[in-house]
């Protein structure tokens, strides 16, 4: 070997050593047990890097993939918790958008669709969007739209179904349809997509959004004000006919007995099973009817947004 | 050129398995972060996955071991690697008296004062020795024995001072829960129904047993004297009067002891949340 192969050998040395030590070797173990399927020590191990690592980027990527072991655990709460802890400051927007994402999606399989709604208004009103920002730039006259604009801006929502989708999702959860549907048809007119495309879209989107379709909840003081003056009928409103059925048979019993109590004379009986019976079934109806009204909301609501969400992710593709 | 190569070479690849090795240290720095972050079941993974090489590792594992499973309310295991750190240690006494505190809870009263008699004299901790003792007898509803321990409380040591005078008053309260006779209570509820859960302590449930008793046997009565003692509503409401009325007794021999564990229990979560909270202040 010569002078030259070997301070070659030399420089290739250190240049292994010093990509081995300080680069991207970190999460080599915890990807392998994430492959693996052993979610629950892939995320102490990313969790791990989290700790030793400096780099705001190295720290995001750690939360993001410890929160896909957890979302594998079903702990979206934990999962939600977790990507709370980034760091924004020095990220990128595409990163930004990718914690803030998870956040939503977490926040949303959890249950808390405030939250997840409230990380996705942040994406659209922090994260300056190439599409917006150039309108803005265009229709307000503060100057023309520039290349390097998309280079400084390059990233957009609009370019993200899963970003849609998810919104809609969650509006949807939240019984907000109208603006489910308007927040769709407004991404889908920014979005590239050919004219053709857009209005076959448009058209899709009003056919499951038809507010006819909306589910017609009961009201409880409509429900409550009906069994006061007819017993049973606030159940039989609520879609209970044999609840209904039944509880003013009891109360008919009831009277029945009483009006016979009374005409034999049987004045104390009269009272208190007039008290007891009718009492407590007519009070006890009215009251019972609260849970009556939100088991059969709830089996509405669910029922519709289950439909709705098979159609929109049927439509929109699963960008999730 | 060749001896330059050969030392980087072996500078590499010490290096490398240096970084690819965790040290002890590092670990238990990582468990500590993770403690601190209320991770518990992780920290627990990793320290299982630990061996220490010496006395001072092993007793580190332990109580970080012990502290983890403390902090889950798995008392049984937290107590078990808290005994197993040594004399030595520096975690000593915030293991032994913690072990305490798990073994009170579990109800093994009697091991827990073996422990604290066993803890070596330590002036700054004295005082806390005694109050845990204290504690334990007023649990054990030790009146005399508490009145000698409680003789050396000083009232000034500060982590404990408020948690020493509610002691006393909780000594006072025990002795004023008076026995109520059960048979007493029976014989009242017999005469008028409803008194024997007013003599127990119990205002609405002895208003609603007389309501329920006495409208029944108005009805009774109704219908025995326009119906006679033969007739089938008569026997109906008799049948379910006599129901309500052996009920109404029976409940009121039940409620004297019930209502007394009430209070016990009620003075009893006072004293384990006075004992607690204290080895917080001292030891955290």
């Amino acid at each position: 070997m010569n002078y030259l192969q070997v301070r070659n050998i030399i420089w290739f040395l250190i240049a292994f050593w010093s990509i081995s030590c300080f680069g991207g070797d970190n999460f080599r173990l915890a990807d392998s047990l994430f492959e693996r399927g052993e979610y629950r020590i892939a995320a102490i191990e990313y969790e791990r890097i989290f700790f030793l690592a400096s780099v705001p980027v190295v720290r995001t990527e750690a939360l993001l993939r410890k929160a896909e072991c957890l979302k594998h655990l079903l702990q979206f709460e934990k999962a939600e918790r977790n990507l709370n802890r980034a760091n924004f400051a020095a990220l990128n927007d595409t990163l930004i958008f990718r914690v803030r994402f998870q956040t939503a999606l977490c926040a949303y399989l959890g249950g808390n669709f405030s939250n997840a709604e409230s990380q996705l208004i942040q994406i659209h009103y922090f994260i300056k969007d190439s599409i917006y920002y150039g309108k803005w730039l265009m229709e307000d006259g503060k100057r023309e739209k520039k290349e390097s604009d998309n280079k400084k801006y390059p990233f957009s929502i609009y370019h993200h179904t899963s970003y849609i989708l998810l919104y809609a999702l969650v509006l949807n959860e939240q019984n907000r349809w109208d603006e489910a549907k308007e927040k769709i048809v407004k991404w889908i007119n920014l979005t590239d997509y050919y004219p053709s495309i857009k209005d076959s879209l448009l058209n899709i989107i009003g056919e499951i959004y038809q507010s006819s379709g909306y589910p017609k909840l009961k009201n409880l003081k409509k429900a409550q004000i009906l069994s006061r003056f007819l017993p049973g009928s606030g159940q039989i409103y609520t879609g209970y006919f044999w609840d209904g059925l039944t509880n003013v048979s009891l109360q008919l019993t009831a009277l029945a007995f009483t009006g016979y109590a009374i005409y034999s004379a049987y004045y104390i009986t009269a009272f208190v099973i007039g008290y007891v019976i009718f009492g407590k079934f007519y009070v006890g109806g009215i009251n019972h009817l609260k849970y009556l009204v939100n088991k059969k909301n709830y089996e509405l609501l669910r029922g519709y947004n289950n439909r709705l969400k098979k159609d929109v992710l049927d439509l929109l593709g699963d960008g999730l | 050129m060749s001896k330059l190569f050969f030392f980087l070479a072996g500078f590499i690849i010490v290096t490398q398995a240096g970084f690819s090795q965790k040290s002890f240290s590092d670990e238990i720095s990582f468990v500590n972060y993770l403690i601190n972050n209320n991770e518990y079941r992780d920290a627990i993974y990793i320290l299982n996955a630990l061996e220490g090489n010496n006395y001072s590792q092993n007793d580190s594992l332990n109580y970080l071991l012990g502290w983890a499973y403390y902090n889950i309310k798995s008392l049984d295991t937290s107590s078990m690697y808290f005994d197993k750190v040594s004399d030595s240690s520096v975690f000593l006494n915030k293991s032994r008296y913690y072990q305490v505190f798990n073994n009170i809870y579990q109800g093994k009263r009697d091991s827990a004062k073996a422990i604290l008699h066993g803890i070596s004299a330590n002036p700054e901790l004295e005082q806390l020795r005694l109050f845990e003792l204290a504690g334990i007898e007023l649990l054990e509803r030790n009146y005399e024995q508490y009145k000698n321990i409680s003789r050396n409380f000083n009232y000034s040591y500060y982590p404990i001072a408020r948690e020493q005078e509610e002691f006393d008053e909780y000594f006072i309260s025990l002795q004023q829960i008076k026995n109520k006779s059960p048979f007493l209570a029976g014989a009242m509820s017999a005469i008028i129904p409803g008194s024997g859960k007013l003599y127990a302590g119990y205002r609405g449930k002895a208003l609603a047993s007389f309501l329920h008793v006495s409208l029944l046997g108005a009805v009774a009565a109704e219908n025995y004297i326009k119906g006679g003692p033969v007739s089938p509503q008569f026997l109906i409401f008799a049948g379910l009067f006599s129901i309500f009325y052996t009920a109404n007794i029976w409940g009121s021999i039940l409620s004297v002891q019930i209502k007394r564990n009430e209070l016990y229990r009620k003075v009893d979560h006072n004293i384990m949340y006075d004992l607690h909270i204290p080895l917080r202040r001292v030891f955290d």
